[in-house]
């Protein structure tokens, strides 16, 4: 078995947890500091153990195989968010944290296809934001059903549709405008005038 | 290339150079590069990123995060895109991927005007990186067209939602190392092969091996992912022959 980290069940120790090169998971946790994760002995957990502590255990592993994984994928200097791929599943993955995004897998297409919108899908946003706080915001791929013509849409859903609703729409919208002139691509804020998801 | 495909699965290709802290640069170099690539590259647009430099130190694995400004370049239809940042430089063909002697033009276009600009003092890191996409219907077996793939039992396999797996090759004593990264997920309903070649010593090459250091990992790239398909799999791609 050559891997840091190495699992057992046998009938005399039904749950002999092997952790090469460590006898205690400080004396792991000194070791791998020292970046030794590669020694030959066996690390012996009692075989009376609760739930609990298996579950502790098993939490342990997971965080100790996300530390040490890395260091045995080889090490680099390397420089994220060279890709357009990379910047665009940087982009949706932050957006989801807030928003709704649907039809995500074809508005990540578009996007490939248009990079040049990528950094105003969330300035539009923050945007929608500002004037909009309470609202929620989805963002989605329109797709004219009449011609050859598809775009991200960015929706606001509020509680309330007041007389000054389209009115702050506009001021919205005009904070981006400008960044469209000239791009290939294309993206609108408007409403479709639906109720937020609860 | 020795295969061509009809329907290659090639979402990006980057070529990606960082050069060393000896080599002058200062701001006026992108406006100095767009000058003498706008011709090919009329686009230019500013972009504020956020880069993840992750270093191993001493055993311990150091993460710095920064903002940095990166101007881009783009073709008339956003296809190719050069990327400029300090001592940085990328060249980013979407797809369709037109072929490795047309985008190599590209990079060589790119590293050429900028060597014209400012001398090269050394270069850091390099990494030439193919990501494909590839869908399949669902549940087919994988096996049948992947080469490269992790073992699930049929109990497994029918809740998997995604998977991850990630292979290195070492080449040229541990010089250069290419990084295949293997994921499906079931949202997005595809696979990714993202197979990532590069410079594992850093500031081991010099700028006159560059064109043959692109031509090896080229070469090696081309020949992990051929390794890593079925005839099956290159049916779906539609081989030209």
């Amino acid at each position: 078995m050559g891997n840091a980290l190495t699992f057992q069940d046998t009938k005399e120790n039904p749950y002999l947890l092997g952790i090469r090169g460590t006898s205690s998971f400080s004396e792991l946790n000194r070791r791998y500091n020292d970046g030794d994760y590669m020694a030959q002995n066996y690390f012996k957990v009692p075989s009376e153990l609760s739930s609990k502590d298996l579950f502790l255990i098993a939490a342990l592993l997971v965080l100790i195989v996300l530390i040490v994984f890395p260091t045995l994928i080889s090490s680099r200097t390397e420089i994220k968010l060279i890709s357009i791929v990379d910047q665009i599943e940087s982009l949706l993955q932050n957006l989801s944290k807030d928003i709704r995004i649907n039809n995500i897998n074809s508005i990540r297409d578009y996007l490939i296809e248009f990079p040049d919108i990528i950094d105003i899908i969330p300035k539009a946003i923050n945007s929608a934001k500002k004037y909009f706080p309470n609202a929620q915001i989805v963002l989605d791929l329109y797709i004219d059903p009449e011609i050859d013509d598809k775009y991200p849409i960015i929706y606001v859903r509020a509680k309330d549709y007041d007389n000054k609703f389209m009115e702050l729409l506009d001021k919205a919208r005009k904070d981006f405008m400008e960044d469209l002139i000239n791009k290939r691509g294309w993206i609108l804020l408007t409403t479709d005038f639906g109720k937020p998801d609860e | 290339m020795n295969r061509k495909y009809k329907n290659p699965p090639i979402v990006e290709v980057v070529c990606g150079f960082k050069f060393n802290e000896e080599t002058n640069w200062d701001a006026t170099i992108p406006g100095l590069l767009h000058d003498k690539l706008k011709e090919n590259f009329p686009r230019k647009e500013q972009r504020i990123i956020q880069e993840l430099e992750i270093k191993q130190e001493q055993g311990n694995i150091q993460q710095y995060l920064r903002t940095t400004e990166r101007i881009l370049f783009f073709t008339e239809d956003q296809k190719m895109v050069i990327q400029v940042g300090p001592r940085l430089l990328v060249i980013n063909a979407l797809k369709p991927y037109p072929n490795w002697e047309k985008y190599k033009e590209y990079i060589k276009m790119g590293l050429d005007t900028l060597m014209e600009i400012t001398e090269i003092k050394g270069i850091d890191n390099v990494n030439l990186r193919y990501i494909n996409s590839i869908k399949l219907p669902r549940g087919e077996d994988i096996k049948e067209y992947f080469r490269l793939h992790i073992s699930l039992s049929e109990k497994l396999l029918k809740n998997l939602a995604s998977f991850i797996a990630i292979v290195e090759f070492s080449y040229f004593d541990d010089r250069d190392k290419c990084r295949v990264n293997f994921s499906f997920s079931l949202s997005r309903d595809e696979y990714i092969l993202d197979i990532d070649y590069f410079l594992n010593q850093k500031g081991n090459l010099s700028i006159s091996n560059t064109y043959e250091w692109l031509e090896n990992a080229h070469n090696n790239i081309e020949e992990i992912f051929e390794e890593a398909i079925t005839d099956k799999l290159r049916k779906v791609f539609e081989e030209v022959l």
